[in-house]
This record gives structure tokens, C-alpha cells and sequence, in this order.
């Protein structure tokens, strides 16, 4: 759900002004959720039905309930209109071939001849500073690399080879990302003070 | 009422601190602060936010911390005054500022930074990098949980040591830009 909403949502528009701050737009949206969540629904339970002694705990579920399939309702009246946006192709599939692709050709050329390879680092160099203007160095060895699967040499297109290029700065910034998570988890659901004293007997 | 229900009532509400800084900070950045970034580079700006709320977090953690370990002290000295419960609500503020950049910016990053064949594969990698700590701290016993948050500060403090030094003359410049405002 919450992986497809928010792609979902962005796609449905084609104009640059309204995808500029949309992930703004969704972050606000979806703490005006828990922002209910958190306040009104605590307050039905314990202010409201506890409190006056009937047990009718389900009040809130149902609450919940009715309002996740009005949701759903909402969701579905509007079928027609959303825009489906196809995609031809993925880096997925081309991932290992084009990493496959470069060892053979690097592989094959090392093997061959030694002034080919002078060459190509030549023509690397020179149209890597183009490419990309600040990366660090072994980003550059890593992803001249792969220009080794580019088309002279290997059989790849050039927008193909760089796409899985791209990947590896999202391992970089997913990498560094699940640290944070990990932090926000043990900020937010703290372990109990139970465990603690648990932790502390047993060392 | 009674304390057990009063007191679910107010840790709930103690959690509010999180989505209202949330809502009320993007609202505050879009109304006063991102309309003097437009025209600049996407990246640097979703890279520079992305190191914010980590060092919001590392906040967020060290406070946690500290709040947790004057919690315990008092927890095992019967006669003293109770910590009120609404300290929580710092914590949770400051984990909602991190949220504020970090969670947005992760998200731009994995729709914009992508090219456009490798889009679906950069969300999915951003929703593994969401599902796998938190799968971690709740499958695992909690002795584990309680090591990894001895040096999870640690952890992050290097972590984003790295990202700077990576980022470290394009944050100089940005730091300028905004200083001297050229």
C-alpha cells in the first residue's frame, strides 16, 4: 500500500510544478493521518467509551474499519481516470549482462592487445570528465569499468551501461539509509524499561 | 479514570509531537525556505537535506538517551520524584525535524535521482532500506536490540561523517551560497 501510493500518486500527473513538491505534499497527508490516529482515536477509546463504563471496545475498530473502506470506495470511483503509465524497460534484467558484458570485453581486450586498452582508458578519461563532473575517484575506476560494455567494445548501449551506473549511488544513499532506520525504530517503539532491567541482569 | 488508562492516553498524545513538526515544518520550509532554491541543482539540495535529518537523528537518539537513563535512575530509587512523561515529546519533535528532511528527501531521492528505466528498482530498494531495520529490531531478542543501540549513535555519527566528507566542498559551497547569499 504504502509503497504503491506514492508512486501512484506522482504519476498522475504530467505537469513539473505539481511534481516539484508533491513528496511534501504526501508527507503532510499522511502525518494528517496519524496526526487522527494519535489524538482522536485514544480519545473515543479511553476518554470516551471506557470511561463511561460500556463495553463496546470494537467502537474504535469500526471507526477504523468503516473509514479505511470509505478509503477504498473513494479509491475506486475514480478508475477510469488515472493515468497508467507503462514501462518498456527495466535495469533489472540488464544488470548482470551488462556487468558479464564488461568483464568479457575487458577480459578479451586485456588479453588481445595492450595499446587497445591504452586507448580505451584514453577515451574513458576524457569522456568521463564530460559525463559526470565531481565524483570520486574510485566511483570513476568503477564506472569506467563499465564503460568496457559500451558499444565499441562490449554490445550495450551507452544509456543502458549508465543507467546501471546510476545504481550504484543508490546503494550508497540506501546503504546509509537503513541506519537511519534502524534509529528511528528504536526512538520511536523505545524498548520498555521491563527489558531493561532484563538486559541489566543478565550482564 | 484510572492511571493505567490515563496513562495510554497520554503516551498516544505524547506521540503527536512527531506528525505536528512534521506538518508544520514542510509547511514553514515550503511558505519561507524552498522558494529560494528553486533553480539550484535537485541532487545537491535532497543530498544536503538528507544530512540534515541525520543529524537530527543523531539528536533524536542522544536525547532518547539521555531521557531513558534519568527514566531508569528514578525507576529504581523508590522515593523520588516521577520524570514527567512529557520530556517524550522533545524526543519525539526531534525525530519528527529528522523525519521532516530525511524522510522526504530518501523519497525524492529514489524518484528523481533515478533514471527513468531504473525507477521502480530505486523505490524498492528504498522501501527495503525502511523494512529491513525495522523487520531487524522486531524479530531480534532484545538483548541484541539494546547492543545495537549502544553503538547505533556511534554508527550514525560515522555514517554521516562519511556522507559529509563525501559531499565536503559541494556543502562548503552551499553553506556559502547561503551565508552570503551570492
Amino acid at each position: 500500500m504504502k509503497s504503491n501510493l506514492a508512486v501512484f500518486g506522482i504519476e498522475q500527473t504530467h505537469s513539473t510544478n505539481l511534481k516539484a513538491r508533491y513528496f511534501d505534499k504526501y508527507a503532510v497527508v499522511i502525518n494528517t493521518g496519524s496526526l487522527i490516529a494519535y489524538s482522536i482515536i485514544p480519545y473515543i477509546q479511553f476518554g470516551v467509551v471506557i470511561k463511561s463504563g460500556s463495553r463496546y471496545y470494537y467502537v474504535v475498530y469500526l471507526i477504523a474499519t468503516i473509514s479505511i473502506a470509505i478509503a477504498t470506495i473513494v479509491f475506486l470511483m475514480g478508475w477510469k481516470y488515472y493515468l497508467d503509465i507503462r514501462m518498456n524497460e527495466t535495469v533489472i534484467t540488464n544488470f548482470f549482462p551488462v556487468i558479464f558484458n564488461a568483464c568479457q570485453s575487458w577480459y578479451r581486450l586485456h588479453r588481445t592487445d595492450d595499446e587497445h586498452v591504452r586507448i580505451l582508458s584514453d577515451v574513458d578519461e576524457s569522456s568521463h570528465e564530460v559525463e559526470v563532473e565531481e565524483d570520486d575517484d574510485d566511483e570513476q575506476q568503477f564506472t569506467s569499468f563499465l564503460n568496457y560494455a559500451k558499444l565499441p567494445y562490449g554490445k550495450y548501449h551507452d544509456r543502458i551501461v549508465d543507467d546501471v551506473k546510476s545504481l550504484r549511488r543508490a546503494f550508497y544513499v540506501f546503504g546509509i539509509l537503513i541506519v537511519y532506520w534502524f534509529v528511528y525504530n528504536q526512538v520511536i517503539e523505545k524498548i520498555d524499561l521491563f527489558d531493561i532491567e532484563v538486559f541489566f541482569f543478565f550482564f | 479514570m484510572d492511571i493505567t488508562e490515563k496513562n495510554e492516553y497520554v503516551i498516544s498524545w505524547v506521540r503527536l509531537g512527531e506528525p505536528l513538526t512534521i506538518i508544520i515544518g514542510i509547511l514553514i520550509l515550503n511558505k519561507f525556505i524552498y522558494k529560494y532554491l528553486e533553480g539550484r541543482s535537485r541532487e545537491k539540495i535532497i543530498i544536503v537535506k538528507l544530512i540534515i535529518g541525520m543529524g537530527f537523528a543523531v539528536l533524536a537518539v542522544c536525547t532518547t538517551g539521555i531521557i531513558e537513563y534519568f527514566r531508569l535512575k528514578e525507576y529504581c530509587s523508590s522515593n523520588a520524584k516521577q520524570l514527567s512523561i512529557y520530556f517524550q515529546i522533545l524526543e519525539y519533535s526531534l525525530m519528527g525535524f529528522s523525519q521532516l528532511f530525511a524522510m522526504v528527501g530518501s523519497y525524492e531521492f529514489s524518484y528523481y535521482a533515478a533514471p527513468f528505466s531504473a525507477q521502480s528498482l530505486f523505490m524498492s530498494l528504498h522501501f527495503c532500506s525502511i523494512g529491513l531495520p525495522a523487520a531487524i529490531s522486531t524479530f531480534f531478542p532484545i538483548q541484541f536490540e539494546v547492543i545495537v543501540e549502544k553503538h547505533i549513535v556511534l554508527l550514525n555519527i560515522t555514517f554521516l561523517y562519511f556522507s559529509v566528507q563525501m559531499q565536503r566542498h559541494r556543502i562548503i559551497h552551499i553553506c556559502l551560497r547561503f551565508t552570503f547569499l551570492y
